[in-house]
């Protein structure tokens, strides 16, 4: 198959009709739904905590709002896009895509585009609610970081699902990414001051391990921080450095995921 | 049908981006800031009742919970604090929430008694020992074992023998139980003759002894003996 890279960022009509089929496929599992469910159970959790609060009351329910709706959209995107492209795989529709007169990476640009879109939109919608409470800008940010954010879990699922073709092992594999990536600068700063008294060369191995995942981790440390929201710490000035490994991240993934489906027999 | 096609179907420009990518990204975690320790300051326990909302009826489990919370405080990612260095007066809340949680608990006056009342401060020492002996008036038959050892760090860290003698007198007086050994009531005896108050030691010792809780023919040797010593001294005084 004859492919130049530039094509995969012009967007060709098929890329255009698969990315719309993903938002076909995005309205018949209620995404949009669920996200909605999302946020009224995160408000009424956050209103049932504020009253628990005998002080500082919105930032406790800020804060709980915002932690409650990182981790759940990150969840609800991961959990639709692999469970969408396992039920196209079954369907033997990955088959039919794939014998049309369409490369493997304009199948992809497509398919990326379109959950990308479903990304913006899912911090979009999520974000909302947070204006109540928060100054525009810090939600602007908070929201601009997060879309940044679900982008690379959006390259991540799509790497994992069609590289493992298994819902549950793909499942684990990017939770264990985003734990892992969001964990890594505090496990790296234990590392630094042991607890428990090691010996010299144990410490160095262990160490030197820990720093080499985490060049190889996406800083998902520096994404969405609450505290742009409760303690106003930062905010818009953040986001080009996000955007940057945003941009490196996704293309490393999508280079991976490319390399396995051209390899890839089907 | 082989599983996997030949490498060279894979487009250069993949390659290429693959690696370019990767360079970038190892580059690009030397150029973003580094996360910085920062000591986080303890903050102050919620009220009882919120504390039981929040458990969702697992009191117990969230009383471990926290008390593990507590007891890492001194060791944040990247930062080791003294104990010397924690709000001693929000340590002693924390202490006294996770008892009133899970009352049964001996955790919380084992880290009063052995470890935050081992800092070189005496006014943190002696928040310490108040919070133990304040604990051990609730439930003297269960909690005298840390009051015991706060008579020892009174007595031999504080060298404050009136204080010292002050618990052992409430492990006397409250700790009654038949499980309570009989050397933690009589603490207060040897404090008392420390303190040159042989006639009062004299006193106490003489009434154990005719009490007649000593059943061990060692013990009741051993302070026999000393009973004579003290009414040979308190001769002596006079």
């Amino acid at each position: 198959m004859n492919i130049s890279l530039p094509a995969i960022f012009s967007i060709p009509h098929p890329v255009v009709v698969l990315a719309l089929g993903v938002l076909r496929e995005a309205r018949k599992n209620h995404l949009a739904r669920m996200l909605i469910v999302l946020m009224v159970v995160g408000l009424a959790f956050a209103l049932f905590v504020k009253q628990l609060a005998i002080m500082e009351s919105v930032a406790i329910e800020t804060a709980f709002i915002a932690a409650l709706y990182r981790l759940g959209s990150v969840f609800l995107l991961t959990i639709f896009i692999i469970t969408a492209q396992i039920r196209e795989t079954n369907d033997k529709g990955l088959d039919l895509l794939l014998s049309l007169p369409i490369s493997r990476a304009h199948f992809f640009a497509g398919k990326f585009l379109g959950y990308a879109v479903c990304a913006l939109i899912a911090a979009a919608l999520i974000s909302l609610p947070l204006t109540l409470l928060v100054p525009l800008m810090q939600v602007f940010a908070w929201g601009g970081s997060l879309a940044l954010e679900l982008l690379i879990i959006t390259a991540a699922s799509l790497f994992f699902v069609l590289t493992l073709a298994h819902s549950m092992s793909s499942l684990v594999s990017v939770m264990a990414l985003y734990l892992l990536s969001r964990t890594m600068a505090a496990l790296q700063l234990m590392g630094a001051t042991s607890l428990v008294e090691t010996s010299g060369v144990a410490r160095q191995i262990t160490n030197g391990v820990l720093n080499a995942i985490a060049l190889l981790l996406p800083r998902l440390d520096l994404f969405t921080q609450t505290s742009w929201l409760v303690n106003f710490t930062g905010g818009m000035a953040d986001l080009p450095t996000l955007a940057l490994q945003t941009l490196i991240y996704v293309a490393l993934l999508v280079g991976a995921t490319l390399f396995d489906l051209y390899r890839k027999n089907y | 049908m082989p599983i996997q096609r030949s490498l060279a179907t894979i487009p250069k420009k993949i390659i290429w981006l693959i690696g370019g990518a990767l360079l970038l990204q190892i580059g690009l975690n030397f150029f973003l800031p580094r996360a910085s320790a920062k000591a986080q300051a303890l903050a102050s326990p919620p009220s009882l009742h919120s504390l039981m909302v929040s458990s969702i009826g697992e009191p117990i489990g969230l009383a471990k919970f926290l008390m593990l919370n507590l007891q890492a405080f001194d060791n944040q990612p990247g930062v080791s604090l003294p104990f010397r260095d924690l709000d001693y007066s929000r340590v002693r809340d924390w202490l006294t929430r996770i008892l009133q949680l899970d009352p049964y608990a001996q955790y919380p006056l084992l880290f009063a008694s052995h470890l935050y009342a081992e800092v070189p401060q005496p006014e943190k020492q002696r928040l310490m020992l108040d919070f133990v002996y304040q604990q051990f008036l609730v439930d003297p038959n269960r909690r005298w074992p840390w009051l015991a050892h706060a008579v020892i760090i009174a007595r031999h860290k504080l060298n404050d023998l009136p204080l010292a003698a002050q618990y052992a007198a409430a492990i006397r007086r409250y700790a009654t139980g038949t499980n309570v050994p009989s050397w933690a009531k009589q603490m207060e005896i040897f404090l008392r003759a420390d303190m040159n108050e042989t006639e009062t030691a004299r006193v106490m010792l003489g009434g154990l002894i005719e009490s007649g809780q000593i059943s061990d023919a060692n013990e009741l040797y051993f302070l026999t003996q000393q009973l004579r010593e003290l009414e040979s001294k308190v001769k002596i005084e006079k």
